[in-house]
Protein backbone atom coordinates (compact mmCIF):
# COMPACT_ATOMS: atom_id res chain seq x y z
CA UNK A 1 0.00 0.00 0.00
CA UNK A 2 1.12 3.40 -1.06
CA UNK A 3 -0.27 6.94 -0.35
CA UNK A 4 0.84 10.34 -0.46
CA UNK A 5 3.19 10.85 2.51
CA UNK A 6 2.31 14.42 4.11
CA UNK A 7 4.31 15.98 7.24
CA UNK A 8 2.51 15.28 10.63
CA UNK A 9 5.23 16.84 12.92
CA UNK A 10 7.38 20.18 12.73
CA UNK A 11 10.53 17.57 12.26
CA UNK A 12 8.91 16.73 9.09
CA UNK A 13 8.43 19.82 7.61
CA UNK A 14 5.16 20.56 9.34
CA UNK A 15 4.74 23.85 8.71
CA UNK A 16 3.43 25.12 12.31
CA UNK A 17 0.36 27.41 11.07
CA UNK A 18 -3.46 27.13 12.42
CA UNK A 19 -6.56 28.31 10.57
CA UNK A 20 -7.42 31.59 12.29
CA UNK A 21 -6.87 35.14 10.62
CA UNK A 22 -3.99 35.57 12.36
CA UNK A 23 -2.44 31.48 11.65
CA UNK A 24 -1.53 31.59 15.41
CA UNK A 25 -3.96 30.01 18.60
CA UNK A 26 -5.99 32.77 19.09
CA UNK A 27 -7.60 33.62 22.62
CA UNK A 28 -8.90 36.31 21.97
CA UNK A 29 -10.77 35.57 18.82
CA UNK A 30 -12.13 38.61 16.44
CA UNK A 31 -14.62 35.98 14.64
CA UNK A 32 -16.12 35.33 18.12
CA UNK A 33 -16.39 38.47 18.67
CA UNK A 34 -18.04 39.58 15.22
CA UNK A 35 -19.83 36.57 15.61
CA UNK A 36 -21.40 38.03 18.80
CA UNK A 37 -19.72 35.94 21.01
CA UNK A 38 -17.25 36.37 23.85
CA UNK A 39 -14.14 36.89 21.99
CA UNK A 40 -12.26 35.57 25.28
CA UNK A 41 -13.80 32.64 26.72
CA UNK A 42 -15.97 33.58 30.18
CA UNK A 43 -16.02 30.94 33.15
CA UNK A 44 -19.83 30.38 33.04
CA UNK A 45 -20.45 28.31 36.78
CA UNK A 46 -22.16 25.48 36.93
CA UNK A 47 -25.65 25.32 38.73
CA UNK A 48 -25.76 25.09 42.17
CA UNK A 49 -25.90 21.30 43.70
CA UNK A 50 -29.39 21.68 45.35
CA UNK A 51 -29.34 20.36 49.08
CA UNK A 52 -28.91 16.49 50.15
CA UNK A 53 -27.86 15.88 46.37
CA UNK A 54 -25.37 15.56 44.87
CA UNK A 55 -23.74 16.70 41.03
CA UNK A 56 -23.67 13.36 38.86
CA UNK A 57 -20.69 12.66 37.15
CA UNK A 58 -20.16 9.91 34.59
CA UNK A 59 -17.41 8.65 32.74
CA UNK A 60 -15.01 5.22 31.42
CA UNK A 61 -13.09 2.68 33.04
CA UNK A 62 -10.42 0.98 30.99
CA UNK A 63 -11.56 -2.06 30.31
CA UNK A 64 -14.86 -1.42 29.08
CA UNK A 65 -16.17 0.60 25.91
CA UNK A 66 -19.42 2.52 25.69
CA UNK A 67 -22.06 0.69 27.13
CA UNK A 68 -21.42 -2.40 24.89
CA UNK A 69 -18.80 -4.50 26.39
CA UNK A 70 -20.04 -4.85 30.06
CA UNK A 71 -21.89 -7.82 28.64
CA UNK A 72 -18.42 -9.79 27.55
CA UNK A 73 -17.80 -12.21 29.93
CA UNK A 74 -13.52 -11.78 30.49
CA UNK A 75 -14.07 -7.89 30.54
CA UNK A 76 -17.07 -8.21 32.25
CA UNK A 77 -14.97 -10.43 34.98
CA UNK A 78 -12.32 -7.46 35.47
CA UNK A 79 -15.69 -5.08 35.96
CA UNK A 80 -18.91 -7.09 36.20
CA UNK A 81 -20.75 -3.77 38.09
CA UNK A 82 -20.21 -0.05 38.21
CA UNK A 83 -20.16 1.62 41.42
CA UNK A 84 -20.98 5.31 43.12
CA UNK A 85 -18.48 6.77 44.40
CA UNK A 86 -19.06 9.28 47.03
CA UNK A 87 -16.72 11.11 49.32
CA UNK A 88 -15.49 9.79 52.48
CA UNK A 89 -16.58 12.83 54.77
CA UNK A 90 -19.70 13.45 52.76
CA UNK A 91 -20.62 10.06 53.69
CA UNK A 92 -20.13 10.04 57.34
CA UNK A 93 -23.13 12.77 56.83
CA UNK A 94 -25.30 11.71 54.30
CA UNK A 95 -29.10 12.48 55.43
CA UNK A 96 -31.21 9.36 55.93
CA UNK A 97 -28.08 7.26 56.88
CA UNK A 98 -27.64 8.81 60.44
CA UNK A 99 -28.04 4.99 61.99
CA UNK A 100 -26.17 3.30 59.90
CA UNK A 101 -23.45 5.28 58.45
CA UNK A 102 -23.13 4.24 54.51
CA UNK A 103 -20.06 1.60 53.59
CA UNK A 104 -18.16 1.14 50.51
CA UNK A 105 -19.90 -2.48 48.93
CA UNK A 106 -23.40 -1.24 50.73
CA UNK A 107 -26.41 -1.35 47.95
CA UNK A 108 -27.61 2.05 47.02
CA UNK A 109 -30.60 3.81 44.73
CA UNK A 110 -29.90 6.89 42.92
CA UNK A 111 -32.69 9.39 42.51
CA UNK A 112 -32.17 12.28 39.75
CA UNK A 113 -34.05 15.73 40.22
CA UNK A 114 -36.97 14.92 37.76
CA UNK A 115 -37.61 11.12 39.65
CA UNK A 116 -35.68 9.28 36.88
CA UNK A 117 -34.18 6.14 39.55
CA UNK A 118 -31.39 3.65 39.23
CA UNK A 119 -30.13 0.69 41.11
CA UNK A 120 -28.97 -0.60 42.83
CA UNK A 121 -25.71 0.20 42.72
CA UNK A 122 -22.63 -0.95 44.93
CA UNK A 123 -21.49 2.47 46.97
CA UNK A 124 -17.31 3.21 46.72
CA UNK A 125 -16.91 5.16 50.04
CA UNK A 126 -13.44 7.13 48.71
CA UNK A 127 -11.19 10.15 49.11
CA UNK A 128 -10.89 10.46 45.47
CA UNK A 129 -13.60 12.67 44.71
CA UNK A 130 -15.23 15.72 46.12
CA UNK A 131 -17.42 16.30 48.74
CA UNK A 132 -20.20 17.80 46.32
CA UNK A 133 -20.57 15.51 43.32
CA UNK A 134 -21.07 11.31 42.95
CA UNK A 135 -19.49 9.32 40.24
CA UNK A 136 -20.49 6.27 38.21
CA UNK A 137 -19.07 4.21 35.31
CA UNK A 138 -20.60 4.41 32.26
CA UNK A 139 -22.12 1.15 30.41
CA UNK A 140 -24.04 -0.27 33.39
CA UNK A 141 -27.80 -0.60 35.01
CA UNK A 142 -28.72 -1.99 31.36
CA UNK A 143 -32.25 -3.33 31.10
CA UNK A 144 -32.27 -5.04 27.81
CA UNK A 145 -33.10 -8.99 28.02
CA UNK A 146 -30.70 -9.91 25.29
CA UNK A 147 -27.88 -8.87 27.94
CA UNK A 148 -27.89 -11.78 29.71
CA UNK A 149 -24.77 -10.91 32.20
CA UNK A 150 -24.40 -7.59 32.69
CA UNK A 151 -28.20 -6.96 32.69
CA UNK A 152 -29.45 -5.51 36.41
CA UNK A 153 -25.62 -5.07 37.26
CA UNK A 154 -25.20 -1.39 38.69
CA UNK A 155 -27.02 1.98 37.82
CA UNK A 156 -27.27 3.60 34.29
CA UNK A 157 -25.69 7.22 34.14
CA UNK A 158 -28.06 7.32 31.31
CA UNK A 159 -31.16 6.92 33.07
CA UNK A 160 -30.45 9.20 35.72
CA UNK A 161 -29.47 11.82 32.64
CA UNK A 162 -32.69 13.26 31.68
CA UNK A 163 -30.99 16.83 31.47
CA UNK A 164 -28.28 18.56 29.18
CA UNK A 165 -27.13 22.09 28.09
CA UNK A 166 -25.90 22.73 25.09
CA UNK A 167 -22.85 25.18 24.75
CA UNK A 168 -24.11 28.24 22.88
CA UNK A 169 -20.65 28.50 20.51
CA UNK A 170 -20.18 24.92 19.48
CA UNK A 171 -22.95 23.45 20.03
CA UNK A 172 -21.28 20.46 22.30
CA UNK A 173 -23.80 19.37 25.10
CA UNK A 174 -22.86 18.84 28.68
CA UNK A 175 -24.71 16.07 29.90
CA UNK A 176 -22.72 16.39 34.00
CA UNK A 177 -25.60 18.26 35.03
CA UNK A 178 -28.12 16.34 36.93
CA UNK A 179 -28.08 15.80 39.89
CA UNK A 180 -28.91 12.72 42.24
CA UNK A 181 -30.22 12.21 45.45
CA UNK A 182 -29.19 8.59 47.29
CA UNK A 183 -31.04 6.39 49.65
CA UNK A 184 -30.54 2.71 50.84
CA UNK A 185 -31.63 0.00 48.56
CA UNK A 186 -34.40 -1.94 50.01
CA UNK A 187 -33.08 -5.93 51.14
CA UNK B 1 26.57 -12.91 25.06
CA UNK B 2 30.14 -12.57 27.04
CA UNK B 3 29.45 -13.41 30.50
CA UNK B 4 28.10 -16.97 31.04
CA UNK B 5 28.97 -17.49 34.51
CA UNK B 6 26.29 -16.54 36.40
CA UNK B 7 23.22 -18.12 37.22
CA UNK B 8 19.46 -16.94 35.63
CA UNK B 9 17.64 -15.01 37.83
CA UNK B 10 14.34 -14.20 36.18
CA UNK B 11 12.77 -11.18 37.59
CA UNK B 12 9.96 -8.83 36.94
CA UNK B 13 9.75 -4.83 37.09
CA UNK B 14 6.74 -3.40 37.66
CA UNK B 15 6.70 0.93 37.40
CA UNK B 16 4.54 2.11 39.95
CA UNK B 17 4.35 5.58 38.54
CA UNK B 18 4.14 4.62 34.62
CA UNK B 19 0.74 2.43 35.13
CA UNK B 20 -2.35 3.55 34.44
CA UNK B 21 -4.46 0.55 36.27
CA UNK B 22 -6.39 -0.46 32.83
CA UNK B 23 -5.69 -4.27 33.31
CA UNK B 24 -4.50 -4.87 29.96
CA UNK B 25 -1.53 -7.10 31.93
CA UNK B 26 -4.64 -8.97 33.22
CA UNK B 27 -6.83 -10.09 30.05
CA UNK B 28 -3.20 -10.78 28.28
CA UNK B 29 -2.95 -12.86 31.20
CA UNK B 30 -6.14 -14.94 30.75
CA UNK B 31 -5.89 -14.87 26.99
CA UNK B 32 -2.26 -16.61 27.16
CA UNK B 33 -2.51 -19.01 29.27
CA UNK B 34 -6.25 -19.91 29.28
CA UNK B 35 -7.01 -18.61 32.39
CA UNK B 36 -10.70 -19.50 33.54
CA UNK B 37 -13.52 -16.98 34.21
CA UNK B 38 -13.10 -16.40 37.95
CA UNK B 39 -9.40 -17.00 37.97
CA UNK B 40 -6.62 -15.14 37.55
CA UNK B 41 -2.69 -14.93 38.04
CA UNK B 42 -2.40 -11.57 38.08
CA UNK B 43 -4.32 -8.29 39.46
CA UNK B 44 -4.20 -4.84 40.07
CA UNK B 45 -3.89 -3.11 43.54
CA UNK B 46 -4.69 0.74 43.69
CA UNK B 47 -3.83 2.30 46.95
CA UNK B 48 -4.62 5.77 48.09
CA UNK B 49 -3.41 7.52 50.56
CA UNK B 50 -4.21 11.21 52.28
CA UNK B 51 -7.66 12.99 52.56
CA UNK B 52 -9.22 14.83 49.74
CA UNK B 53 -8.01 17.00 48.13
CA UNK B 54 -4.38 16.05 49.57
CA UNK B 55 -3.81 12.59 47.68
CA UNK B 56 -1.37 9.81 46.36
CA UNK B 57 -2.35 6.71 45.07
CA UNK B 58 -0.31 3.56 43.64
CA UNK B 59 -1.45 1.40 41.21
CA UNK B 60 0.69 -2.14 41.29
CA UNK B 61 0.28 -4.88 38.56
CA UNK B 62 0.94 -8.00 41.02
CA UNK B 63 1.26 -11.75 40.33
CA UNK B 64 3.27 -14.54 41.95
CA UNK B 65 6.56 -13.05 42.89
CA UNK B 66 8.66 -16.19 42.35
CA UNK B 67 10.07 -16.09 45.62
CA UNK B 68 13.80 -17.02 46.09
CA UNK B 69 12.29 -18.48 49.59
CA UNK B 70 9.19 -19.83 48.54
CA UNK B 71 7.06 -20.96 51.94
CA UNK B 72 4.56 -22.08 49.09
CA UNK B 73 7.02 -24.47 48.12
CA UNK B 74 8.39 -25.50 51.73
CA UNK B 75 4.94 -26.34 52.46
CA UNK B 76 3.38 -28.19 49.57
CA UNK B 77 3.77 -31.98 50.51
CA UNK B 78 3.48 -33.35 47.26
CA UNK B 79 6.24 -31.63 45.61
CA UNK B 80 4.51 -30.17 42.94
CA UNK B 81 5.26 -27.19 43.81
CA UNK B 82 8.93 -26.32 42.75
CA UNK B 83 11.75 -24.40 41.97
CA UNK B 84 12.48 -24.69 38.13
CA UNK B 85 14.25 -22.65 35.63
CA UNK B 86 16.05 -19.17 36.31
CA UNK B 87 14.92 -19.65 39.99
CA UNK B 88 10.83 -19.46 39.26
CA UNK B 89 8.46 -21.08 41.18
CA UNK B 90 6.57 -23.99 39.23
CA UNK B 91 3.66 -26.13 39.55
CA UNK B 92 3.22 -29.83 38.14
CA UNK B 93 -0.29 -30.17 37.77
CA UNK B 94 0.11 -34.05 37.62
CA UNK B 95 1.30 -34.13 41.22
CA UNK B 96 -1.00 -31.62 42.45
CA UNK B 97 -3.77 -33.17 44.78
CA UNK B 98 -5.25 -29.44 45.29
CA UNK B 99 -4.83 -29.70 48.96
CA UNK B 100 -4.13 -25.74 49.22
CA UNK B 101 -1.60 -25.81 51.46
CA UNK B 102 0.57 -23.53 49.24
CA UNK B 103 -2.42 -21.07 48.80
CA UNK B 104 -2.51 -20.68 52.35
CA UNK B 105 1.56 -20.38 52.59
CA UNK B 106 1.91 -17.87 50.07
CA UNK B 107 1.70 -14.22 51.81
CA UNK B 108 0.49 -12.79 48.56
CA UNK B 109 -2.61 -14.29 47.76
CA UNK B 110 -0.92 -15.10 44.21
CA UNK B 111 -2.63 -18.75 43.85
CA UNK B 112 -5.98 -19.53 43.12
CA UNK B 113 -7.93 -23.41 42.47
CA UNK B 114 -8.38 -24.15 38.89
CA UNK B 115 -11.49 -25.75 38.28
CA UNK B 116 -9.90 -29.05 37.10
CA UNK B 117 -8.41 -29.39 40.44
CA UNK B 118 -5.32 -28.21 40.66
CA UNK B 119 -3.70 -25.26 42.08
CA UNK B 120 -2.58 -22.70 39.10
CA UNK B 121 -0.66 -19.32 39.37
CA UNK B 122 1.74 -16.76 36.94
CA UNK B 123 4.37 -18.87 35.20
CA UNK B 124 6.44 -16.03 33.99
CA UNK B 125 5.26 -17.64 30.78
CA UNK B 126 8.23 -19.91 31.11
CA UNK B 127 6.68 -21.49 27.56
CA UNK B 128 7.22 -18.13 25.66
CA UNK B 129 10.56 -17.09 27.79
CA UNK B 130 12.35 -20.16 26.62
CA UNK B 131 11.57 -19.15 23.14
CA UNK B 132 13.17 -15.95 23.32
CA UNK B 133 10.35 -14.08 24.05
CA UNK B 134 9.01 -12.03 27.07
CA UNK B 135 5.93 -12.80 29.47
CA UNK B 136 2.29 -11.68 27.68
CA UNK B 137 1.51 -9.42 30.93
CA UNK B 138 4.60 -7.37 29.66
CA UNK B 139 4.13 -7.38 26.03
CA UNK B 140 0.64 -6.28 26.21
CA UNK B 141 1.53 -3.36 28.47
CA UNK B 142 0.54 -0.05 26.47
CA UNK B 143 2.67 2.05 29.18
CA UNK B 144 5.41 0.26 29.26
CA UNK B 145 5.38 -0.55 32.59
CA UNK B 146 6.04 -4.35 32.98
CA UNK B 147 9.81 -5.29 32.41
CA UNK B 148 10.71 -8.77 32.93
CA UNK B 149 14.68 -10.88 32.27
CA UNK B 150 17.30 -11.83 34.00
CA UNK B 151 18.70 -10.13 37.40
CA UNK B 152 22.21 -11.58 36.81
CA UNK B 153 22.53 -10.13 33.47
CA UNK B 154 23.64 -6.25 34.39
CA UNK B 155 22.46 -5.45 30.39
CA UNK B 156 19.01 -6.91 30.73
CA UNK B 157 15.64 -4.50 31.57
CA UNK B 158 15.12 -5.44 34.61
CA UNK B 159 19.04 -4.92 36.11
CA UNK B 160 18.92 -1.65 34.11
CA UNK B 161 16.13 -0.43 36.08
CA UNK B 162 16.70 -1.52 39.43
CA UNK B 163 20.02 -0.08 39.22
CA UNK B 164 18.70 3.36 38.15
CA UNK B 165 14.98 3.48 39.55
CA UNK B 166 14.01 3.32 43.84
CA UNK B 167 12.09 -0.08 44.24
CA UNK B 168 10.50 -1.56 46.67
CA UNK B 169 9.51 -5.21 47.64
CA UNK B 170 6.03 -5.95 48.99
CA UNK B 171 5.92 -7.79 52.53
CA UNK B 172 9.72 -8.17 52.73
CA UNK B 173 9.49 -8.96 56.54
CA UNK B 174 8.12 -12.23 55.51
CA UNK B 175 11.51 -13.27 54.22
CA UNK B 176 10.26 -14.65 51.08
CA UNK B 177 12.88 -12.69 49.10
CA UNK B 178 10.30 -12.18 46.41
CA UNK B 179 11.25 -11.09 42.67
CA UNK B 180 9.08 -8.65 42.19
CA UNK B 181 10.02 -5.53 42.21
CA UNK B 182 7.90 -2.17 42.28
CA UNK B 183 9.25 1.17 41.18
CA UNK B 184 7.81 3.83 43.52
S1 LIG C 1 4.38 -15.20 45.57
FE1 LIG C 1 3.35 -16.85 46.67
S2 LIG C 1 3.02 -18.46 45.12
FE2 LIG C 1 4.61 -17.06 44.32
S3 LIG C 1 6.56 -17.99 44.96
FE3 LIG C 1 6.02 -16.46 46.51
S4 LIG C 1 4.93 -17.67 48.04
FE4 LIG C 1 4.97 -18.93 46.20
S1 LIG D 1 -1.12 -3.23 31.29
FE1 LIG D 1 0.49 -1.89 32.13
S2 LIG D 1 -0.55 0.09 32.51
FE2 LIG D 1 -2.16 -1.46 32.22
S3 LIG D 1 -2.61 -2.16 34.32
FE3 LIG D 1 -1.07 -3.58 33.51
S4 LIG D 1 0.88 -2.74 34.18
FE4 LIG D 1 -0.62 -1.10 34.43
Amino acid sequence: MKGKIVPVCEEEGLELLFGTPSEKIELYSQALADAGFDPLPEFTPPDEVPPGMFRLLSGRAPMHTFGRTTNNRVLGGLMSENEVWINARAARSLAGFEEKPLKSGDYVMLVNQDGAKSGPVKAKVTERIRGDAVYLVHGFGHTAKGLSFSRNRGASDSALTTRFKVDPVMGGTGMNVNFVRISRAEA
Amino acid sequence: MLFKNYRTRYAMVMDTRRCVGCQTCVLACKAENGVPVNGYRDWIVTETKGEFPHLSMEIRSERCMHCTNAPCVTNCPTGASHFAKGGTVQIDRALCTGCKACVAACPYGARYVHPDGYVDKCSFCMHRVTKGASTACVEGCPTKALAFGDLNDPSSDVARLLHSRTSKLLSPEEGTEPNLYFLV
